[in-house]
């Protein structure tokens, strides 16, 4: 287990992180710092009711998600002619040739979108699209960028060095620039969901990558591990078995973080034209679908629900990392 | 360009040549800056390296792409312009030493060169981010020092809360609801486009207060948040409770000395942030249709221009890096907590 | 002379209705989204009442749906509906549509023809000049003509003219290699066809950025994605109908805003004065403000284009009839456009608008029968062998055009047998080159497509004939812009033969019976008809623009009517105190 650690303040860990990774800090950083700012250093180890939430909102998502096609909801592209006419009852508009449905109205909770579309089932569906991405682009920094930071860490000297350049250059070019100027290349050969995990993928490396390797540094060098090497134990093994468990929480943290940043993400580049089709719904679809009625001012439902999903989930993703940091003692230092 | 963004252009140009000064500096001087600076340039190669190869990585005849009525003839100078006869690394080669020299391509789409748009647009997408980020700080500090001061009480409560959930909202969600609450049916502020300062003073501050707005809200939050837990363990400290004891009054302590050693952090991050302000203006750009570089990024991107996609990634990406530099290099002269750390490690 | 023009007015076969085609190539590829069509019938009644008499000075901001990134060099440039409108405050054409429908000269004086249609003898108004002093004569005329019959868009409309000369310093004529009754709709081509001075086009590499014309406006300056700003021209040669000099406004500045709810935000929030759409749901949230006096809107699907899906003939599986066949029963078209319009636009059937010579009713276009679309599936299957009719769809990448691209996929795949795959959307400037590329075969199966702006069929000629003369051979060559890959011997004979026919009855019969080929073969699934909105604050004026010149150029010329398709005549707007 982890020794107890002298609480720092947010600002060293900042400034550590730019002494350890040398040139590139990012947004990311100081997001993190400043959600990290708000956890008191002490935190009892039992889980609060807020984490509760947390976790039955996203437990409750990612089930929905996935068994979304055996709820009693409709398709995601199925089109209700009453909710495009605004019919259904607890409409607050009906009127000649359009409007859509609010929500709570008889069969469909949560209103519907200009398209016609049952809104709660565009949102579970899209929780597919958006967990996926999410969740698959951070998959991919943690595996690669884990990968990464764990043999910088570990060996140190060149190898750190090497990789250190690395994912300071994938660090280089702002997440939305990158995912731009990559859909401008890959656009229309390779899937469009492939795309924005690849974009968003490669962005998460270096943010896994660098918290890996700053947290194997300094288990690696723990009592433990040099009793290890001193058995003889493989540096394969040693990093495997002894350095890994102990920087893993620091990761998922961070990965928990990571996923809420790309789902945000995700939302703006749908915004801008680029991403998934209409028929693959996401919650930033949802809010850039729902924009004219907005505008119209006939009602905002469409884009608060959008925008109501991916609130809530940024909230518990922030929440629990926050939770994991406190519990496992996350040197905040290292992030 | 008019006069603040000029201004704020220059400054920009003046902190990235003192970056690279104060980089340089080091590099002459220690073991760790001459990595640095190795690195540094390591890395400016390889960023320009990926923005150039983006051409190639397109599918189809690059030329073609981006004149598709022409005849194979008149593709001919595109060709020739683009240097696509050129083996691969020639082709690079001369690409940076134009690049270098500010030569940008050509923008097929206007037939314009892409520096006459990206020199009309640096200024803004800069006023948007500088403005942007005053804002944040003009709210932070003072609701940070309070939240700080009262931690624990109802008002901080409350402020955390709100913070925390500022975070979790994306910047273009709040644009949104500010055209239409306070744009459209309000009438207080202008929806979109861009008015210079030179043209009209009151109507160019009018015209970038949401769009700033939109940007900080979310700014404010970490920043206040980072600021108040700086503070709470500066408040703690001997000298807060000396000048406590001497009967100053608690704004005074708070504004003048708990303000000041608390405050590295909230500096930091803001530095560092002023880069990474890009993606969150790209979008903001987009919604209020302000023609700074991120609408021109979106708009060569959908384009299909190129040249121009290369040259905007390019320059992010290098202004990016640099300003990074710069502060990096800034912070190890000024702060002796980091010359310490580096003392040590080297 | 006076004569001559009365001549032109009376002739029947100018009693053409509408749009000439003209080049609609960027307009075209709107790819199907967005339409809306006020119950068109009823078009001419919904013109904005005016505040009172025209009042001069002032300045408007006009949002429209893109910017025209290739510049304002008529010959070459490629305009969609929001170049048009520059087009219309800067440059002027030799005819232009009245009210009937009828092409009335404008820039001319008059245009008369020998006897059998091969030559037109083009006489122009003295007295014009160019915004930079140039006189507007025969010469520039002249070198107007031969610029776009070379241009890399109209050498495709022109193809038959065979010579332009001058006759003398005021007076053209074009000699073409066939009769040719309908040339001056051509000579309009939707705005397109706009007159711009010589030192312009001389100089080919600033021809694009400063453009010189005899229009209402001229030019100041342009930055592209942001604005451009024209100024009154002093010394336009119109005047309205009480003698007051036109134009009213002093500037009218053009911004373009891609993002159509913004563009209704930047009217309702003040920061445009007026605007064009054609997305459905704004349209029926403007008309509620119209309603409610808060907005001023304009609604025309007069001579309309016509939002398809357009099958590619060229290669499998739509090479084939009964796939094709398949496809169109398939298709709940009435459904569809509710959904995809809200109600407010007609379910079309036919490739014209009801103005448009050649409209005819009932012309039999497959009605949604999933019954028959499985016998044809099942005959596609056993003819060619195919396990399934399979094929792409191609679309733009907004929210409305990707919604009804996933529509169609839901309502065709309803029936056994076919599947769709929804391709990656293709941006606005793309789509065209992606309609033209790939060949003779193309790269497409099926693709959301908007086209054929009324006016006179033969302006279509250039859309669906097999081959054109080339420019350089005058070999007959696969003609490029069929972008359906329509080869059908019925429909060239009936175009070659409607072009040169004198004879109104057996014109009209030939452009129906194109009508029902389209329906027979179903080489695309019509949609419905496009409607654009218009849309002001409450103290703009002047929609539909002052009435026509007649020979003394001051509103004598007779009414102009609502705006055709999307061109907003702009000259005649005024802001009322």
């Amino acid at each position: 287990m982890p020794e107890q650690q002298p609480p720092e303040s947010a600002g060293t860990a900042l400034a550590d992180e730019m002494e350890t990774t040398g040139l590139v800090a990012d947004a990311f950083t100081v997001e993190v710092a400043g959600i990290t700012a708000g956890v008191e250093p002490a935190r009892k180890k039992r889980l609060g009711f807020g984490a509760w939430l947390a976790i039955v909102w996203l437990g409750g998502l990612i089930l929905a998600a996935i068994i979304a096609p055996i709820l009693p909801i409709a398709g995601p592209n199925e089109t209700f002619t009453e909710i495009q006419r605004g019919q259904a009852p607890f409409s607050t508009i009906n009127q000649p040739g359009g409007g859509t449905t609010t929500p709570f109205a008889e069969g469909h909770l949560l209103g519907g979108d200009r398209n016609g579309h049952d809104l709660l089932s565009r949102a579970i569906y899209g929780a597919r699209n958006s967990l996926v991405v999410g969740f698959g682009a951070v998959g991919f920094g943690i595996l690669l960028g884990g990968l990464l930071g764990l043999l910088a860490g570990f060996y140190r000297g060149k190898i750190d060095n090497v990789i250190v350049a690395f994912l300071d250059i994938m660090l280089a070019i702002p997440a939305l620039v990158l995912a731009l100027a990559l859909t401008a290349v890959l656009r229309g050969r390779v899937p469009d969901l492939w795309i924005l995990v690849i974009a968003l993928g490669i962005i998460s490396v270096p943010i896994l990558g660098r918290i890996t390797r700053a947290n194997t540094l300094v288990w690696s060098e723990r009592e433990f591990v040099t009793a290890a090497r001193a058995q003889g134990a493989k540096n394969w093994r040693i990093m495997t078995r002894e350095v890994l468990p102990n920087v893993l929480p620091a990761m998922f943290s961070i990965a928990l973080l990571g996923v809420a940043v790309v789902i945000a993400a995700e939302a703006a580049l749908r915004l801008l034209g680029i991403g998934l089709s209409i028929t693959d719904p996401s919650w930033g679809g949802i809010i850039n679908d729902g924009r004219d009625f907005l505008t119209q001012g006939i009602t905002a439902h469409i884009v608060f629900v959008g925008s109501a999903f991916i609130f809530l989930t940024i909230l518990s993703l922030n929440y629990l990392a926050d939770v994991v940091r406190a519990r496992f003692d996350v040197r905040e230092a290292a992030i | 360009m008019d006069a603040i963004g000029t201004i704020l252009a220059y400054l920009l140009m003046a902190l990235i040549i003192l970056g690279v000064l104060a980089v340089l500096a080091l590099a002459l001087g220690t073991r760790m800056g001459r990595r640095k600076l190795l690195q540094l340039v390591i890395v400016l190669l390889v960023v320009t390296f990926f923005s150039f190869s983006l051409i190639h990585l397109t599918p189809g005849d690059p030329a073609r792409t981006q004149k598709p009525f022409a005849t194979e003839e008149q593709l001919k100078p595109i060709r020739e312009e683009i240097g696509l006869n050129e083996p691969f690394l020639v082709q690079y080669k001369n690409w940076l030493f134009d690049f270098v020299q500010g030569d940008f391509g050509k923008d097929y789409s206007t037939n314009l060169p892409v520096k006459d748009s990206i020199s009309k647009q640096l200024g803004v997408s800069l006023q948007l981010i500088f403005y942007a980020q005053i804002l944040a700080l003009l709210f932070a500090i003072p609701l940070g020092i309070l939240a700080a001061y009262k931690a624990g009480s109802w008002f901080d409560k409350i402020a955390n809360a709100l913070a925390f959930g500022a975070i979790a909202v994306p910047a273009f969600v709040f644009a949104f609801i500010f055209i239409f609450y306070l744009a459209v049916q309000g009438g207080w502020f202008p929806t979109q486009q861009y008015v210079a300062f030179g043209t009209d003073p009151a109507e160019h501050f009018k015209h970038m207060f949401l769009p700033a707005l939109s940007l900080a809200i979310g700014q404010i939050a970490i920043y206040m948040r980072l600021l108040r837990s700086d503070m709470i363990q500066t408040l703690q400290e001997d000298f807060i409770t000396m000048a406590k004891s001497k009967g100053l009054t608690n704004r005074r302590i708070l504004w003048r000395h708990a303000l000041r050693p608390s405050s590295f952090t909230l500096l930091t991050a803001a530095a560092l942030n002023f880069g990474a302000l890009i993606s969150g203006a790209v979008v903001i750009e987009f919604v209020f249709q302000l023609p700074g570089m991120g609408l021109g990024l979106v708009t060569a991107v959908s384009t299909r221009q190129y040249s121009a996609v290369q040259a905007y990634v390019a320059l992010i990406a290098l202004a990016f890096v640099l300003f990074n530099a710069f502060v990096d290099g800034l912070y190890s002269v000024l702060d002796p907590r980091i010359r310490h750390a580096r003392a040590a490690t080297a | 002379m006076r004569d001559s023009y009365r001549h032109v007015t009376r002739n029947w076969w100018l009693r053409i209705v509408a749009v000439g085609a003209g080049l609609a190539l960027v307009a075209a590829a709107c790819g199907g989204g967005g339409g809306g069509g006020g119950g068109g019938q009823g078009a001419q009644s919904n013109i904005p009442k005016d505040n009172g008499k025209p009042v001069e000075g002032g300045s408007l901001t006009y949002g429209l749906e893109a910017d025209t990134l290739g510049g304002f060099c008529p010959p070459t440039a490629q305009l969609a509906a929001g170049g048009i409108q520059v087009f219309q405050a800067i440059y002027d054409t030799l005819t232009v549509p009245n009210d009937k429908g009828e092409y009335v000269p404008y820039l001319a004086k008059s245009i008369d023809h020998n006897p059998d249609f091969t030559q037109w003898t083009i006489a122009l108004r003295d007295g014009i000049t160019f915004h930079n002093g140039e006189p507007f004569n025969a010469d520039a005329v002249k070198l107007n003509l031969d610029r776009f019959r070379n241009g890399v868009l109209f050498q495709f409309v022109f193809p038959q003219v065979q010579d332009v000369s001058v006759v003398d310093p005021m007076t053209v004529r074009v000699t073409t290699k066939v009769p040719w009754v309908a040339f001056p709709a051509s000579l309009w081509s939707t705005g397109r066809l706009g007159m711009a001075a010589p030192a312009q086009l001389n100089d080919e590499s600033t021809c694009p950025r400063n453009p010189i014309g005899t229009g209402p406006f001229k030019f100041d300056d342009w930055v592209p994605n942001d604005h451009l700003t024209v100024s009154k021209n002093p010394n336009y040669w119109q005047k309205d109908k009480d003698g007051n000099q036109l134009p009213y406004l002093d500037r009218l500045t053009f911004r373009p805003v891609t993002d159509v709810s913004q563009r209704v935000n930047g009217l309702k929030g003040g920061d445009l004065d007026l605007i064009h759409l054609t997305d459905g749901q704004q349209i029926t949230g403007l008309r509620n403000d119209a309603k409610a006096g808060t907005v001023k809107m304009l609604e025309s699907d007069r001579a309309a284009e016509i939002s398809h899906t357009m099958l590619n003939a060229g290669k499998a599986p739509f090479n084939n009839l009964n796939a094709r066949l398949a496809v169109a029963y398939a298709s709940d078209r009435n459904a569809l456009n509710q959904l995809t319009n809200n109600d407010v636009s007609q379910t079309w059937d036919q490739p014209y608008a009801p103005q448009t010579l050649g409209y005819q009713k009932n012309v039999g276009f497959p009605t949604y029968d999933p019954k028959k679309a499985e016998d044809y599936v099942n005959k596609y299957k056993q003819e060619t062998g195919a396990s399934e009719l399979h094929f792409t769809l191609d679309s733009t990448p907004d929210p409305t055009t990707q919604q009804q691209a996933a529509a169609i996929k839901a309502q065709v795949e309803k029936v056994p047998g076919i599947s769709v795959e929804l391709r990656p959307p293709i941006e606005q400037s793309q789509y065209i080159n992606f309609a033209l590329g790939g060949g003779d075969a193309g790269q497409f199966d099926a693709i959301l497509w908007r086209n054929f702006p009324g006016g006179d069929p033969d302006t279509l000629y250039v859309w669906w004939h097999s081959t054109l003369p080339s420019a350089s051979t005058g070999q007959q060559t696969r003609n490029l812009v069929n972008f359906g890959r329509i080869n059908d011997p019925q429909i060239d004979q009936d175009l070659d033969q409607g072009r040169s026919e004198t004879d109104q009855s057996k014109r009209t019969a030939l452009y129906q019976d194109i009508g029902k080929q389209f329906a027979e073969k179903a080489y695309n699934v019509w949609g419905w008809l496009t409607l654009w909105g218009f849309a002001g604050k409450t103290n703009v004026n002047g929609f539909a623009g002052p009435d026509l010149p007649g020979p003394n150029a001051s509103g004598d010329g007779g009414a102009r009517g609502v705006p055709i398709a999307s061109v907003e005549p702009v000259m005649g707007l005024w802001i009322s105190k």
